[in-house]
């Protein structure tokens, strides 16, 4: 799943119908799209409310570790020569309130130009203080999603709209032109980077259920388990199908995942943990 | 600072594998500007996008970094350290037998990417520090030479200085492998160990030999180096690798350490030793260390969350904070390492690690 965040609806407008997302009214406070492939939140312009917006959204979306999350937005240019509709990928983030950075990853190949950003807490019109891109959300809504992605997986796509002392030209037709323009690349790109991130390999139903009853029959604490299922992962690495091994292991030790046999006793289960703890070494 | 942070161009088409570069990206302190040697290292990176910073912390030390991915597309972050990078050796760290044991941590993760390897429980991240005021280093060191503060300083001082890293596998960006012999041989009583995995005869060339440099390349069989050694040479060209440097006059030593007990192990590891010995004049080997893997129980707890795999989901046993293979399973395998070596050296040339040490290079 793709995640992606913006200031404004004018802005995920393309994102929503490019990805059929459709409103989720179980979200009071924030406006949330939900499609296939991808989730669109409309968190608010500048940095608090952006921030606690984000933040409400993703605790309750709870990504997992194979997804990745975007904000994608205007931006001011302190460079004159760059056109409005440049697409940058922020490459490092510096808060201006508190002069923290951050710096996200962009561990992928692409082709759009990088850039530093600069949030600020408010628009800021004549004087970019020195910055090269500049909003009022980046760095606040970084900070509410680090908590869900790792820095590997997020991104900031950020277009130029203006120059500071040309602002007052963006009318609602501009940003939708803008960004009309910018999201078929970002969003190919986006589909592209969340491809790469590494799968979780994992056990299918009939192979849980029998770890499962692995774990019941020798009535496993939580840390048995976790030796269980680290055995488990070693011998399917080193030595192959694990699950063929445990089904040849059971009938020794008195188990029986076709009847569901369990052992006594914890006690007896730590034995049987060790047996096959010795079944596992090379 | 940021104002400096002007944009990248756009790359080309993008190429086949989904990762940018290693060093594509390099990290600079602010303060790391103006050394020589940050120049240097920048003009040895043609095509790189720097981004400057205040603090090599900011980005080494992120929270909720993937180091395991990061390996793929490491970023260098060049720095100045703020303390001094020569450490005394822990009293359970092999020391070949010196009495004044340091080493040395001027580059802090390695090119390679070996999925035993304890500094993936150390860092937080996958990418490179280089720390560029190396002659802060060789400051510290020429107060330990002159023995401020030592009992026995006539002793001469062994240090590693290929510790945190595999320092020759750098060389080619870096350099400090020539910094460093051009010290040791204006310092007498000094001897480096310069640990690797790399095999790049081009870049022991480029060095100038020095019989104040131990050469330490470790070996392994070459299931184990590819199922878990990964972007390291083949067990044939380390092997050629030390051929090489023997023929040119280095001081070589073997490394078998870390041993891992593969599947077979006793087979796996026969058939590497018969390698080696057909391959290389034992007669003219410095010495050998062998050492099965241990990991504290810190860093394993790290690498079992971060990188579950063969390795780091065996199950060692514990004694005294650090993971070690169960006796049954790891005595006959540093008996097989003596005895094989035994046949081809003496026995008082052949060091074994069996206390809780570390590195594993
Ligand atoms: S074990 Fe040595 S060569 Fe391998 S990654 Fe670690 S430092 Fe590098």
């Amino acid at each position: 799943m793709i995640y992606i965040a913006c200031a404004m609806y004018m802005e995920a407008a393309p994102f929503i119908r490019r990805f059929a997302c459709k409103r989720d009214d179980s979200f009071h406070r924030e406006q949330v799209f939900v499609g296939e492939e991808a989730t669109v939140i409309i968190t608010g312009t500048s940095p608090v409310p952006a921030a606690v917006a984000l933040s409400e959204a993703l605790a309750l979306l709870a990504p997992g570790d194979e997804d990745i999350f975007a904000n994608v937005g205007l931006c001011g240019c302190s460079d004159v020569s760059v056109e409005p509709g440049t697409l940058y990928l922020v490459n490092s983030i510096l808060e201006h309130a508190t002069g923290r950075s951050f710096y996200p990853d962009l561990p992928y190949t692409h082709k759009h130009p990088h850039g530093g950003l600069t949030t600020f807490s408010a628009v800021v019109k004549d004087c970019f203080g020195g910055a090269f891109l500049v909003d009022t959300e980046g760095a606040a809504l970084y900070q509410a999603a680090i908590g869900h992605f790792t820095t590997d997986r997020m991104y900031f796509f950020k277009i130029v709209s203006d120059h500071g002392f040309d602002a007052n030209k963006i009318s609602p037709t501009v940003v939708s032109e803008l960004l009309d323009r910018a999201a078929p690349d970002v969003s190919d790109t986006l589909l592209r980077f969340a491809s790469y991130v590494p799968k979780k390999s994992r056990y299918t139903e009939d192979e849980e259920a029998v770890i499962d009853y692995f774990c019941r029959s020798l009535h496993c604490s939580v840390t048995m388990e976790h030796e269980l299922r680290r055995l488990i992962q070693y011998y399917e690495l080193e030595r192959g199908n694990a699950i063929a091994h445990l089904r040849e292991f059971f009938p020794l030790h008195g188990l029986d995942y076709e009847g569901d046999v369990l052992l006594r006793s914890r006690k007896e289960g730590k034995d049987v943990l060790e047996a096959f703890r010795n079944s596992c070494l090379c | 600072m940021f104002s400096k942070h002007s944009a990248t161009p756009a790359s080309a088409e993008a190429p086949l594998s989904p990762y940018r570069r290693p060093f594509s990206t390099v990290y600079v302190e602010q303060a790391a500007i103006s050394y020589p040697r940050t120049q240097r290292i920048l003009s040895n990176l043609p095509e790189h996008e720097m981004i400057l910073c205040r603090d090599y912390r900011e980005i080494f030390n992120r929270t909720r970094q993937n180091p395991v991915l990061q390996k793929n597309t490491q970023a260098l972050i060049l720095a100045v350290s703020d303390r001094a990078r020569v450490y005394e050796g822990a009293p359970v760290c092999q020391d070949f037998g010196n009495d004044r044991f340091y080493y040395s941590s001027d580059v802090m993760n390695c090119v390679f990417d070996c999925e035993y390897c304890y500094l993936q429980g150390m860092y937080p991240s996958g990418n490179i520090v280089v720390f560029v005021n190396l002659e802060d280093t060789f400051a510290e060191l020429d107060s330990i030479l002159r023995g401020e503060g030592d009992s026995a300083p006539e002793n001469p001082a062994y240090v590693c200085i290929s510790y945190d890293t595999d320092l020759l596998a750098l060389e080619p960006k870096l350099g400090y492998v020539a910094d460093w012999i051009n010290y040791a041989e204006n310092h007498p009583g000094l001897t480096l160990e310069l640990r690797t995995k790399s095999a790049s005869i081009h870049a022991l060339r480029e060095l100038s030999v020095s019989d104040r440099v131990i050469l330490a390349i470790t070996l392994s069989p070459d299931p184990v180096i590819r199922a878990m050694e990964h972007r390291t040479p083949t067990l044939s060209a380390r092997l050629k690798f030390a051929a090489e440097a023997i023929k040119l006059g280095w001081k070589v030593r073997l490394c078998f350490d870390p041993m891992i007990a593969v599947h077979d192990a006793a087979a796996v590891y026969n058939a590497m030793f018969d390698e080696v010995t057909a391959a290389l004049p034992m007669d003219r080997i410095h010495d050998a260390s062998v050492g099965l893997f241990r990991i504290s129980r810190e860093y394993l707890k790290e690498m079992r969350r971060n990188r579950p795999c063969a390795v780091t989901c065996y199950p060692y046993e514990l004694s005294d904070g650090v993971y070690r293979y169960p006796a049954a399973v790891g005595d006959p395998l540093t008996k097989l390492a003596v005895d094989r070596l035994s046949e081809v050296m003496p026995r008082e040339r052949i060091f074994l690690w069996d206390d809780a040490t570390q590195h594993e290079d």
